[in-house]
């Protein structure tokens, strides 16, 4: 009786084409067929009828075996089991990464940075925590772009710009003397996520004022820096903040200009800041 | 709570939605990668600010990274760039020059007799000359002057032209200079060149001359 139950089985697993269920279909027909045999020899059936019963009850081996096969499909089979070896891997991988730190920097780089407001609302930002150049320094002058400028899918703008004067004492001659910092924010907007900002332009960006001052970024004892110093950034935005450091005052504007490409360039009118 | 039993078609779709977001999520922290070259320059150009660049040139080397130069507006726009599983990664260059002259050392040829080639590439509007020459100075980065040759150059595209660098002294030779140039052949000293870069039409007439010294342009920075 055994052996025919065997056969059955042998009979309906040749039918489901997915290898890899035919074990777990083996033990759930096994399981099924057992349970019937013993409520029937609880209700008094001896076991050769009914083991016979239970077998006959099982139905059509080719039937039973092609309506599981349908239901375990190969290419759902195969698909599934790829996936989730896929997927363990995935998971474990993506642990590793994080907590080796892989994603630190993407992470940081997903804080929004600033948009609008004010951009120095502590004092000159080159000049961190109780430094004078920092607290002492009083804001004389303000502005922002006259215009925005598009290049390559970048919306370039100057959202910000001081000018920040520093009355001191010279060291050597006890003299007192004024020093002014200018500090420009500019910002490239873009909705590229994939990109990392305009990179290559901040070392080639240059200023002029009225009083015919020129900046650049290749350092000069003389005077005349324009110096990057600090970059902050999201997926959409890219803000570099820059320094200029000289003795005299500001004329009426300043414009920063990009030489290469399509040259552009973008005018601050400055506006004087209320004591 | 009891969590829903869920079918092998949702299990399925899950799994890949999950494979998915780690290939998202590797890609982000690679910095999407562009993965083609057309792709590669695009966001080259992105990186300082410029559209449409037509390319002048592209170097085949494996191994060490490969080279793209291209043309915008009177700039150059050197690409170094290597490819692999996650697409191309790269670092540019801009220069503004209507002519550059670029190259050096070629360690992805590997040493042939002891020895690596130096290779110099002349890009630019260069499309009317039928020959092109340089006189080259090879230097120590130090200044200090290893030899100096006149070269003819071998049109390697239509605004290309590769000059190939050969040695002035036998291996014999013990003189200070002779070592120098061995020291820069087998790559164990930094080299620099200058010279001038001449070309000539059909008839053999000077088309224009060019001042080049490649050590300036070594010195400029990366970005990546």
């Amino acid at each position: 009786m055994e052996q025919r139950f065997g056969k059955w089985m042998t009979e309906v697993l040749a039918c489901v084409r997915f290898r890899p269920d035919r074990r777990a279909i083996q033990r759930e027909m096994e399981d099924h067929y057992e349970d019937h045999v013993r409520d029937l020899e609880r209700i008094g059936y001896d076991q050769s009828l009914a083991r016979q019963r239970a077998l006959k009850a099982m139905g059509d081996a080719e039937e039973i075996g092609r309506a599981l096969d349908k239901v375990h499909k190969p290419w759902l089979g195969w698909l599934w089991l790829v996936s989730k070896w896929g997927a363990v891997a995935c998971v474990a991988l993506l642990a590793v990464l994080f907590l080796s730190g892989h994603f630190t920097y993407q992470l940081n780089h997903l804080t929004p940075v600033q948009r609008d407001g004010n951009y120095e609302p502590e004092g000159f930002f080159y000049f961190s925590g109780d430094a004078p150049e920092r607290t002492e320094s009083v804001r004389i002058a303000q502005g922002s772009g006259a215009q925005t400028v598009e290049r390559a899918g970048y919306t370039m703008s100057i959202p910000y710009a001081a000018v920040w004067k520093y009355s001191s004492v010279a060291d050597t001659t006890g003299k007192p003397y004024d020093q002014y910092w200018i500090t420009i924010v500019v910002a490239a907007d873009d909705q590229r996520f994939w990109d990392y900002g305009p990179s290559g332009i901040w070392q080639d960006l240059q200023a002029k004022d009225d009083m015919g001052r020129f900046y650049d970024t290749e350092w000069k004892p003389a005077g005349g820096n324009f110096v990057p110093v600090r970059i902050y950034s999201d997926p959409f935005r890219t803000l570099q903040y820059f320094y200029i450091n000289q003795l005299e005052p500001p004329g009426e504007w300043i414009e920063v200009s990009y030489p290469y490409g399509e040259p552009w360039s973008i005018r601050v009118n400055w506006e004087e800041v209320a004591s | 709570m009891r969590l829903p039993r869920w079918n092998r078609r949702q299990k399925t779709a899950r799994n890949v939605l999950l494979i998915v977001l780690t290939l998202f999520l590797l890609e982000w922290s690679y910095g999407f990668p562009p993965w083609t070259l057309e792709g590669l320059l695009r966001r080259a150009e992105r990186q300082y600010l410029l559209e449409n660049s037509t390319v002048l040139f592209q170097t085949d080397s494996v191994g060490e990274g490969c080279e793209l130069y291209a043309w915008n507006h009177g700039q150059i726009l050197q690409v170094y760039y290597d490819h692999g599983l996650r697409g191309y990664w790269h670092a540019a260059r801009l220069f503004d020059e209507e002519i550059g002259v670029f190259g050096g050392i070629d360690l992805a040829a590997g040493k042939q007799d002891g020895y690596y080639p130096i290779r110099l590439f002349a890009f630019g509007d260069m499309a009317d000359a039928a020959s092109a020459e340089m006189d080259v100075t090879v230097s120590y980065t130090s200044n200090q002057i290893v030899s100096t040759c006149t070269v003819q150059g071998e049109r390697a595209a239509e605004n290309c032209w590769r000059f190939d660098l050969e040695r002035q002294y036998d291996d014999g030779d013990a003189s200070q200079a002779a070592q120098r140039e061995r020291e820069i052949f087998s790559g164990s000293q930094k080299d620099r060149y200058s010279g001038t870069l001449r070309l000539y039409d059909d008839d053999g007439a000077l088309l224009r001359s060019w001042d080049f010294d490649k050590f300036q342009q070594l010195t400029m920075r990366w970005e990546g």
